[in-house]
């Protein structure tokens, strides 16, 4: 049997942030064309953990790998797509239109003291085009919807054709038509490019249908170990597939009953909406 | 030949003004997204306490005056990393430390005349050295821009973003930090601090009301710039009004009439709006 | 920590450094009459009037513009031990009268030296913009416009510049006339304060009396010979010397010495230099020569300096100039201003 190629591998993380530990004994691995979900609750370290993937933050303790190469001391992210969190917000009054905003994100490939060229005009318009905003091309992010604005953030980090796209809560502040565009999207990224996706979201009743993998992060703890039957893929269609790896609760009884992890679900669930309805 | 420019010193002011708005508007659009819009006003106060600093221990003031705008300049940055949440806070602090310093120090400068000429700059009032001080200054700035321009743009957009697309973010900042340092205080002693606070931000406000794209906004602001200061200078000398002053004005009645026009622009123009994708738009 | 270091540093030697420079001559002595004195002609003259027997302390600082000084509460605190104070009023010190009525020193008696001058508008014997238009030449050729300009002395409350000062010229000291008639308010005031050495301020008195009638008699036949007597100067300060001697003043800004010039009133005096063959511009000591020295480049003119003699600087005061050396100083510069190359 030839080894799994894995795209991210986590093991035995520890991150403490002013002597207050966020996470700690974290271990998992998402295999490569995985689309996986991680939830949790509100400060229970999932941003933390995307940062600590990224290398953005040094960990205490503990190994990152991505695509089989260790993280820290790495400057070179081009296999990897990162959509940070309100990154939509962030742009949403910057004078620049989608093309420009997009090729910004080709700094690598157009090189330093350079413009961009023809050929990074088509990647550029290639990206929006796989997020089906063409027509917006020469539009800025004023001038579009919030859903709008968080595919544009996609065809940026789509550009630089990555291998694994790390998306922190997209779905957040949009309406339901806009998440369904944007899971669309991602699922066909998913699907005809094998991307591999790893998203945080409170989202998990709409993001469920498109992911393979459900992680839960909770009470500073995360396991991976086989899915029991019932957990949270209930709400997944494929649940019969062996693909799935296991999720652990750690507010859910170490028996991994359906009913108290479904409620798990639940609480997640509304912790997405009372977000939404501060927002 | 126009009246106007029968004289010298109207040639310098042009010349001056010409090329530091272009210098100014450039190097604003980037500091108006970058959150620091008081950086005008916060270094050319620092610069005085930097004069203030040299007239006291007894080296050149204007040299005291440019490494005391740097220092400020650096400190703005220091600032905004410990604070990243609040970094226009970065500019508000070391604007005070500016004023009260060149407030405090001031006082105790036993020659007051040697202050008060460095603290005097007038765009009417420009000395050969000056013009060529600033000659240089605007090619420098103008080839730096050009060369990170990419550079520029991303950090604007996002530091983070920029960072993780493989873009030196600290090297693109310090450099752009020491290039608006060594613009503010020349600028501020040979036009004036007003001039250069005012042409820094406001211009740049006006461009984001009616540009569809950053390029349009660096080339609005740089015609709002440009039209302020060709304006003012030729009502100074016109009709005598203050020169510094007046830019200034015409500089925020540019924003207005932006403003204005953004409004029509949007109330005729309500169709060619976007319509909301359908999802079946999607499928590519 | 550096910066708080370095500011701290900054702090403590700057103050070190003002306590050497500051009050100079503040020393506690015996009998002699406490005299404090608000700006340099004050100072001077006190202390030639009263000589060995008065203290006096310069309250603005020497080498700060007058005008723009605020006194601190140390100062305040040197007022309610002294015996005399001496301002000159007529609008220099724009804080004199806050300080007199928050002094609660019953025995201060107190000099407003200007109170019996006949007091100028701002502007006075100075050339406007509308003065410098289109007839210059003719104005130039029949003196039209010195009676312009004594007229605009009436009508001068609606003009358009800065009145940092209020409505009057504050610079009444420099004619000769007026600092005699200041001093003799000096010597008033120390006489009845000081009635032991009446006698000797009288002596002093006359004797510096005598040396402004000189002064005045010096100007007179100097600048008699001349029939083009425009001084081009950047703020409005002389207007008592040209009532005095026959001269306009052509400001490049108002009355305020530090503000912006604009572009128009630039040319005019460029225009009007060129056509006048004005050989001179003249700058204030304490202020920017900066415009003095750009219509100096356009025109072809060589800056001078003229001593308003509101302030002086320490390295002047040490030099042992005075009031009667900075007027000598001002009469060569005007002359030579004045008198024909060819």
């Amino acid at each position: 049997m030839k080894p799994i190629e894995y795209a991210v591998e986590v093991e035995n993380i520890h991150f403490a942030y002013n002597e207050k530990p966020i996470l700690s004994n974290i271990t998992f691995r998402i295999q490569d064309g995985d689309f996986a979900a991680i939830i949790g609750d509100n400060g229970s370290g999932k941003s933390t953990l995307i940062k600590i993937i990224l290398g953005l933050l040094p960990p205490d303790s503990g190994i990152i790998k991505i695509q089989g190469q260790n993280v820290t001391g790495r400057s070179d992210f081009s296999a990897v797509g990162y959509v940070p969190q309100n990154s939509a917000d962030s742009i949403s009054r910057f004078p620049a239109t989608a093309e420009e905003i997009v090729l910004s994100s080709l700094y690598k490939k157009i090189g330093p003291f350079r413009f961009p060229g023809k050929k990074h005009r088509q990647m550029a318009e290639d990206a929006l085009f796989q997020v089906g905003l063409t027509d917006y091309k020469k539009r800025m992010p004023t001038e579009m919807s919030g859903g709008q604005r968080q595919r544009l953030m996609l065809a940026r980090v789509l550009a630089n054709q990555p291998r694994i796209l790390i998306l922190d809560e997209p779905t957040v502040g949009i309406d339901n038509d806009a998440v369904n565009q944007l899971l669309t999207v991602l699922h066909q990224i998913n699907i005809t490019n094998k991307v591999t996706i790893v998203m945080v979201t409170h989202d998990i009743a709409k993001v469920a249908s498109y992911s393979n993998r459900v992680l839960c992060l909770s009470e500073k703890h995360f396991h991976e170990s086989d899915l029991p039957s019932g957990t949270i893929v209930h709400a997944h269609p494929l649940q019969n597939d062996h693909r799935y790896e296991h999720i652990h609760c750690a507010n859910c009884p170490q028996s991994h009953d359906s009913e108290s992890c479904a409620a798990c679900n639940q609480d997640h669930k509304s912790h997405g909406e009372s977000e939404r309805g501060h927002l | 030949m126009p009246l106007m420019f029968q004289y010298s010193y109207m040639q310098k002011a042009f010349v001056v003004g010409i090329l530091l708005s272009l210098a100014i508007a450039c190097l604003g659009v980037i500091v108006v997204h970058k959150r620091m819009s008081l950086i005008g006003s916060a270094l050319s106060h620092s610069s005085l306490s930097g004069v203030a600093i040299g007239l006291l221990f007894g080296f050149n003031p204007i040299l005291g005056a440019v490494g005391a705008c740097l220092f400020a300049s650096l400190c703005i940055e220091a600032i905004r990393k410990k604070l990243p949440d609040f970094q226009d806070l970065a500019v508000a602090i070391t604007l005070s430390i500016g004023i009260g310093l060149a407030g405090v120090l001031s006082g105790f400068v036993k020659n007051a005349s040697d202050f008060n000429s460095f603290l005097f700059g007038s765009i009417i009032a420009i000395t050969p050295f000056e013009l060529y001080l600033v000659i240089a200054l605007v090619l420098i700035v103008l080839l730096v821009f050009l060369l990170m321009y990419k550079e520029l743009f991303y950090i604007s957009l996002s530091e983070e973003a920029a960072a993780l697309s493989g873009v030196p973010v600290r090297t693109i900042n310090f450099i752009f930090t020491i290039l608006t340092a060594l613009t503010v205080s020349i600028a501020a002693r040979t036009v004036g601090a007003l001039v250069i606070s005012s042409l820094l931000v406001v211009p740049v406000a006006a461009a984001m009301q009616i540009a569809r794209s950053f390029k349009t906004t660096i080339f609005w602001s740089i015609f709002f710039a440009l039209v302020s200061t060709v304006m003012g200078l030729t009502l100074s000398f016109y009709i005598g009004l203050k020169p510094g002053g007046t830019i200034a004005l015409l500089s925020s009645l540019c924003f207005f009439a932006a403003v204005i026009m953004k409004s029509l622009r949007s109330r005729f123009s309500k169709r060619s709006l976007p319509l909301p994708n359908k999802p079946e738009d999607l499928i590519p | 920590m550096r910066l708080i270091k370095s500011l701290i540093l900054i702090m403590t030697t700057a103050l070190i450094l003002s306590s050497c420079s500051f009050f100079p001559g503040q020393t506690s002595d015996s009998g002699k009459l406490k005299v404090i004195a608000s700006v340099y002609p004050m100072y001077d003259f006190a202390r030639k009037i009263g000589g060995e027997y008065v203290d006096v302390t310069l309250l603005v600082p020497a080498g700060f513009e007058p005008h723009t000084w605020e006194p601190t509460s140390k100062d305040m605190l040197s007022l309610e031990k002294a015996d005399v104070f001496i301002y000159n009023g007529a609008g220099m010190e724009m804080w004199a009268d806050n300080l007199i009525s928050a002094i609660e020193n019953k025995k201060l008696s107190v000099v407003e030296t200007s109170k019996d001058l006949e007091l100028m508008a701002t502007g006075a014997y100075s050339l406007d913009n509308d003065a410098l238009t289109g007839e210059i030449s003719e104005a130039h050729d029949d003196h039209d416009d010195h009676e312009e300009a004594e007229s605009q002395e009436e009508d001068h409350d609606d003009d358009d510049h800065d009145h940092d000062h209020g409505q009057y010229d504050p610079h009444v000291w420099l004619s000769p006339i007026n600092a005699k008639n200041q001093m003799n308010a000096i010597c008033d005031a120390f006489c009845a304060a000081d009635p032991n050495h009446a006698e000797a301020y009288r002596n002093n008195y006359n004797k510096y009396a005598n040396m402004l009638d000189d002064l005045d008699a010096e100007y007179r036949s100097a600048l008699d010979a001349f029939d083009s007597k425009y001084i081009v100067v950047s703020h409005e300060a002389f207007g008592y010397m040209c009532k005095e001697y026959g001269l306009l003043q052509v400001p490049i800004r108002g009355i305020s010495a530090d503000a912006e010039p604009d572009a128009e009133r630039m040319r005019r005096i460029i225009d009007f230099i060129n056509a006048n063959h004005i050989r001179v511009v003249f700058f204030e000591a304490l202020t920017n020569p900066k415009v003095s020295e750009t219509i100096a480049a356009e025109t072809g003119c060589e800056v001078r300096e003229l001593h308003p003699i509101g302030g002086l600087t320490q390295e002047q005061i040490d030099d042992g100039q005075d009031y009667f050396s900075l007027m000598n100083d001002n009469l060569v510069a005007l002359t030579a201003s004045f008198s024909s190359p060819d």
